[in-house]
């Protein structure tokens, strides 16, 4: 456990690093020169030089990657080119809005979990075939028609939910959660139950379950303590690897219901062509997903020891 | 990872068998004829939109959905349903380029990987895992700050978040064909390497993969729709879904129309596709059902 540990961690930073690496050479085939672009065509010569200077850009590719990783180790991912303030401070101020937009998703999300096990309980029945047909149509909806529709319905005409902004106070914020959740949170809770359900009927085939049916054991106990005991920890790894998913809807959906967040942070940054906080924001979207990945995958070989040797 | 066992696989006697399979559930049947639809749109737009799609009629705006507009039309006056039949022909295309340029990458990677050394192996793992990585549509995102907003950005994104599963799915089943007999009865025969590659591996290779490709249709159709709605896809006037959609929702409060019907070829062709590529993988490969 400890050598895969190790390994997992180790291919983690491997991933960051060639990640930001390959960041950078796409830097390189920008057309016309990056500086150009940041500064617009009215820039004087002694300008685009000092920014030149400041990013290191006369310097070659390896050793802008170095510096750029000499900071990264200290949390440093550059300067802000409009504002001047640590892209770092940048994301940490806006990194809370979307963490609870992608929390209440994950939670929605394990709405699935009753929907996919009564369905594989009562596998073939209406319930199993309209869920399913539902759970696969959601899954296939891009996140943004699906917000679109959301404010068509509860905002527009029904006048329910408010579609704009976080709200302030706890009920109002609530509130405003509610749809841009909904938004992303619909498909995942088909995607859940589809898994779940799939997992459960694994499951329920196995030879511990029929034995403790043998031996007369209540079903509600049998599916709580034998079944869902068992099939449960994969579809919380599968949510885990799923997380850099929602996280990269998050940002669209954002945007969509004008949140602040990550997602307006990019989306404004790549509207000025604010390079810095472009890279490292994509660049702490990656860290965060691959230390998600790595800690569920590490939490699901715990849970499942078997599962080591094909990992490996 | 998925692993197929080439032996069981369901043999079949031709596409008329596949079709007529399709066409005993009502689901598949119904995918399968709004994907045909897609496509017979997509080809035709130029010839069956009523309207031009970038023509401008001021006194027209916004109008309701009438004899003369189907959709009505959007703020310029530009007919909504045209527009949105134009649409199909970039959703189209971009759907075709994207996947197929990411299965060519996906596959000469995948074979790479599989018939290479260890380190080689590894290295290309290692880039698969990187890429996968990436936060789609943050990396969407810089990619379009990177080289500007354009069709090409949009496939670029695509082809870099799609390949490397396929690529992934190849290396897995040619590892397991690897080794199997047919093959070593070629190289015994000293076929060379390529030849192998080519008439026996990649035969066996491509049905899967293709059908996983066309599962990432809507995926295709997603991004280009989220792009263009964040006004970063394909450049105005072209009348993309995704334009279309961010045209209809700057007046969602008075025109609710158009958001609602630029919403549906959406809808409807990224369900088509996804039953439709379950559907398809149950009859040619029950193994690989979940």
């Amino acid at each position: 456990m400890i050598s895969y540990t190790i390994q997992r961690i180790f291919v983690a930073i491997l991933i960051i690093l060639l990640a930001t690496t390959l960041l950078f050479i796409m830097i390189q085939f920008v057309p016309g020169d990056p500086v150009n672009v940041m500064l617009g065509p009215r820039a004087t010569p002694e300008l685009k030089e000092a920014l030149r200077e400041r990013l290191h850009l006369n310097d070659p590719v390896f050793v802008q990657i170095y510096y750029f990783f000499l900071g990264l180790i200290q949390g440093d991912l550059g300067v802000d080119l409009t504002s001047n303030r640590p892209v770092t401070s940048l994301i940490l101020e806006q990194a809370p809005y979307t963490l609870t937009l992608v929390i209440s998703v994950v939670l929605v999300a394990l709405m699935g979990i009753p929907i996919g096990t009564y369905a594989a309980v009562h596998r073939g029945g209406l319930f199993d075939q309209i869920s399913g047909v539902i759970s696969v149509s959601i899954i296939a909806v891009p996140p943004i028609v699906i917000g679109l529709y959301l404010i068509l319905l509860f905002a527009i005409q029904l006048k329910l939910l408010p579609a704009i902004g976080v709200g302030e106070g706890f009920w109002e914020i609530l509130k405003h959660l509610v749809l841009p959740t909904l938004a992303i949170g619909l498909t995942w809770i088909g995607y859940v139950s589809r898994l779940v359900r799939a997992s459960v009927l694994e499951v329920l085939m196995l030879n511990h379950v029929k034995t403790a049916r043998a031996f007369g054991i209540p079903e509600n106990k049998v599916l709580r303590d034998y079944v869902l005991r068992v099939a449960l920890p994969v579809t919380f790894t599968v949510l885990g690897v799923s997380i850099g998913f929602i996280l990269s809807t998050a940002v669209i959906v954002e945007i969509l219901f004008s949140r602040p967040g990550i997602g307006k942070l990019i989306y404004e940054a790549v509207i000025s062509r604010n390079y810095p906080v472009v890279m490292g924001t994509v660049l702490a979207g990656t860290i965060f997903i691959v230390v998600a990945t790595t800690l569920s995958d590490l939490l699901n070989v715990m849970l499942d020891p078997k599962s080591r040797k094909f990992k490996s | 990872m998925n692993k197929i066992d080439f032996k069981n696989s369901t043999k079949l006697n031709g596409i008329s068998q596949i079709i007529s399979k399709l066409f005993s559930t009502p689901l598949a049947a119904s995918s399968l004829v709004i994907v045909l639809l897609f496509f017979l749109v997509g080809i035709t737009a130029d010839y069956i939109s009523p309207y031009d799609p970038i023509k401008i009629d001021i006194p027209n705006k916004l109008s309701d959905p009438s004899w003369d507009h189907w959709l009505g039309t959007d703020q310029l006056g530009r007919d909504v349903l045209s527009r949105l039949i134009v649409g199909t022909k970039i959703a189209l295309y971009l759907a075709i380029t994207s996947v197929s340029i990411a299965l060519i990458i996906g596959i000469i990677l995948g074979m790479i990987a599989a018939f290479t050394n260890r380190w080689i192996d590894s290295a290309l793992l290692l880039l698969f895992d990187t890429v996968r990585s990436f936060p789609g549509i943050m990396f969407a995102l810089t990619i379009v700050a990177l080289f500007g907003p354009s069709l090409n950005s949009i496939t670029i994104v695509i082809v870099f978040s799609i390949f490397p599963s396929y690529a992934r799915l190849v290396r897995t089943q040619v590892m397991s064909l690897r080794n199997s007999e047919f093959i070593e009865a070629q190289r015994a025969m000293g076929s060379s390497l390529q030849r192998i590659l080519r008439l026996h591996i990649l035969p066996n290779v491509i049905g899967p993969v293709v059908i996983v490709a066309s599962m990432d249709i809507p995926l295709v159709i997603g991004v280009e729709a989220g792009l263009s709605f964040l006004g970063l896809g394909v450049r105005p006037p072209a009348p993309s879904w995704g334009s279309i959609l961010n045209d209809g929702f700057q007046f969602i409060r008075n025109t609710p129309w158009i958001v609602f019907s630029a919403g549906l070829p959406l809808i409807l062709t990224t369900i088509a596709f996804t039953s439709l590529g379950e559907s398809l993988r149950d009859i040619l490969d029950p193994k690989l059902r979940k």
